[in-house]
């Protein structure tokens, strides 16, 4: 089955490091995808250079601390201040991650697997409704890289993606190198996790790079995606058909142009798959 | 929800203190024992803090050496756990931290070093605002001064020091952009013969500071707590000559709207700019 969704092209995470390159022109860059907690700020450059890169390019707004998996309440403060941004940013779509971060009022900055069993897919639905209820709008939630999976678990990652979809009419953000991490890591076919999730649901890839530790692998987004994502990425793309896709870089990041450079790789990847499935 | 908190609850225990309860509640991972796969998501949690850290405190962790840096901000991440939404919001209690658990000499300069540059951090992204321009001052009738009141800037921060933290970060922070030498050569902590007080705002996009003179810094905080232009006055008289204090407030709250420090002014229940 192939996505009927729009696809906006190629994009890339917005970096500080970049953003005097980014206001010069950008060029080959379709879109913008900006970490959420580095805007909820009050005012000067941050939300300065995340408008006026606004003006020329579409954003999306993607958090890293929502906490839809926690077992503490919804921060309903960090809330109002999302829809605020939100409002201020017009968004093409919010994103954030299905994990948790902490609990009793804590925060590991991490982005912690869940269990994948009944009562934590009743409580993140019920969450997820409360969420976009508050936002006004459907949001997407990703898959996150796990290095550890749980006794208590009573179906696969895939299958619970797809009935938290149904059950709190979200949508996802497929991150692809987050599926072959956690793949190798728990000794899954990653391509069974890419047929297995609801294609009409998939509004957005994620590509990044990771560190191979030999017995297990760790999304570190510090490096060029690796070879066997891209190759994920094109089984995705057989699946899906085009999609919004973008490139995260979070450490050793590079001059833009050379993001850009890895951008047309996917793009020509792409533009094979898609030839040929014509 | 019930199996989920203590799920989650045993998972942070081992972050935070290595405890073992979550272990026998780990999938078997391949060829890694639960505690190797664990040992990932403790280290993380560590290492990425003591990395935000070293992003909020880059001045003083050139002045530290990284390796010292490293060892205070490994402590401090031990000592605190997050409760912070965003990492960006981590550590402001650091120069309280190293004030407290350092013995050195130089801890005062390290812990003020900490406080300042946490300070120009809050000031870099503190809200925006249009200052008022001197036109306003042309707005007040002759009726309105005693009783007038101000709105200081957002981004205004007041601060004062006991040692030369100031004049190290800016030595180290020139060296930084201008990338000319290594920049903690000469870096040496000691203290100022008197308390020197200080002044942070944010002119646009730019982040300003700069010292100011006793009377100025004592009339400036009881402008910050709402006091009126004759209290502002009295409060320059006490501190200088008296019959001079209504030009020297005039004065500095010229130079005060000149550097864009105030956004409003309210006499009584009037708003006059």
């Amino acid at each position: 089955m192939v996505s009927m969704q729009q696809s906006l092209g190629f994009g890339l995470g917005l970096r500080p490091d970049h953003y005097s390159a980014v206001l010069a022109g950008a060029p080959r860059v379709d879109w913008f995808e900006a970490v959420t907690e580095n805007y909820l700020v009050a005012g000067g450059r941050p939300l300065h250079h995340l408008e006026r890169i606004r003006a020329t390019h579409p954003v999306a707004l993607h958090g890293v601390s929502l906490s839809i998996g926690g077992s503490d309440p919804l921060d309903r403060d960090y809330l109002r201040k999302l829809r605020a941004l939100s409002e201020r940013v017009e968004p093409i779509w919010i994103s954030d991650h299905l994990c948790w971060t902490g609990v009793d009022g804590l925060n590991l900055h991490d982005l912690l697997p869940l269990p994948y069993t009944e009562e934590a897919l009743v409580h993140v639905a019920g969450r997820v409704r409360q969420v976009q209820d508050i936002l006004g709008r459907r949001i997407l939630l990703e898959n996150v890289s796990s290095y550890v999976g749980f006794t208590a678990s009573q179906m696969s990652e895939w299958e619970f993606l797809t009935r938290l979809t149904e059950a709190a009419d979200c949508d996802l953000l497929l991150d692809v190198n987050n599926v072959y991490v956690s793949a190798v890591n728990h000794g899954f076919d990653p391509c069974a996790f890419i047929d297995g999730v609801p294609a009409a649901r998939v509004r957005q890839l994620h590509l990044a790079g990771h560190r191979d530790h030999g017995s297990h692998i760790v999304d570190t987004h510090d490096a060029p995606v690796a070879d066997p994502v891209w190759k994920l990425y094109e089984h995705t793309l057989r699946r899906l058909g085009p999609m919004t896709t973008m490139i995260e870089r979070d450490d050793h990041i590079p001059p833009l142009a050379e993001l850009v450079d890895e951008l047309d790789h996917a793009r020509e990847l792409a533009r094979n798959v898609l030839a040929a499935a014509a | 929800m019930k199996a989920l908190r203590e799920l989650q609850r045993d998972f942070q225990a081992r972050v935070f203190q290595h405890d073992p309860a979550i272990e026998p509640q780990i999938a078997a991972v391949g060829r890694d024992a639960a505690a190797e796969r664990l040992h990932i998501y403790e280290h993380a949690y560590r290492s990425r803090l003591v990395e935000a850290l070293g992003r909020s405190y880059a001045v003083l962790r050139v002045a530290l050496g990284t390796v010292a840096f490293d060892e205070l901000a490994t402590a401090f991440v031990l000592a605190t756990p997050s409760r912070h939404r965003s990492i960006r919001d981590y550590g402001a209690e650091l120069h309280a931290f190293i004030a407290s658990s350092q013995r050195d000499a130089a801890a005062s300069t390290w812990s003020e070093l900490a406080a300042w540059e946490w300070l120009l951090a809050d000031v870099f992204d503190a809200a925006d605002a249009v200052p008022l321009t001197t036109e306003a001052l042309t707005r007040v009738a002759p009726d309105q001064w005693a009783e007038l009141q101000f709105r200081v800037h957002p981004t205004l921060r007041r601060w004062s020091s006991a040692t030369n933290a100031v004049e190290l970060w800016r030595r180290i922070s020139t060296a930084q952009i201008g990338a000319q030498r290594s920049p903690a050569d000469g870096i040496t902590a000691s203290l100022e013969r008197e308390v020197v007080q200080w002044l942070a705002w944010r002119d646009g996009l730019t982040t300003r500071y700069r010292s100011l003179a006793t009377d100025e810094a004592s009339a400036l905080d009881a402008l910050y707590a709402q006091a009126s232009f004759a209290d502002i006055c009295v409060c320059l008289a006490e501190s200088g000559d008296a019959d001079q204090a209504p030009l020297r407030a005039a004065q500095y709250l010229r130079g005060w709207i000149e550097a864009g420090l105030l956004v409003g002014l309210q006499s009584g229940a009037r708003t006059v700019a």
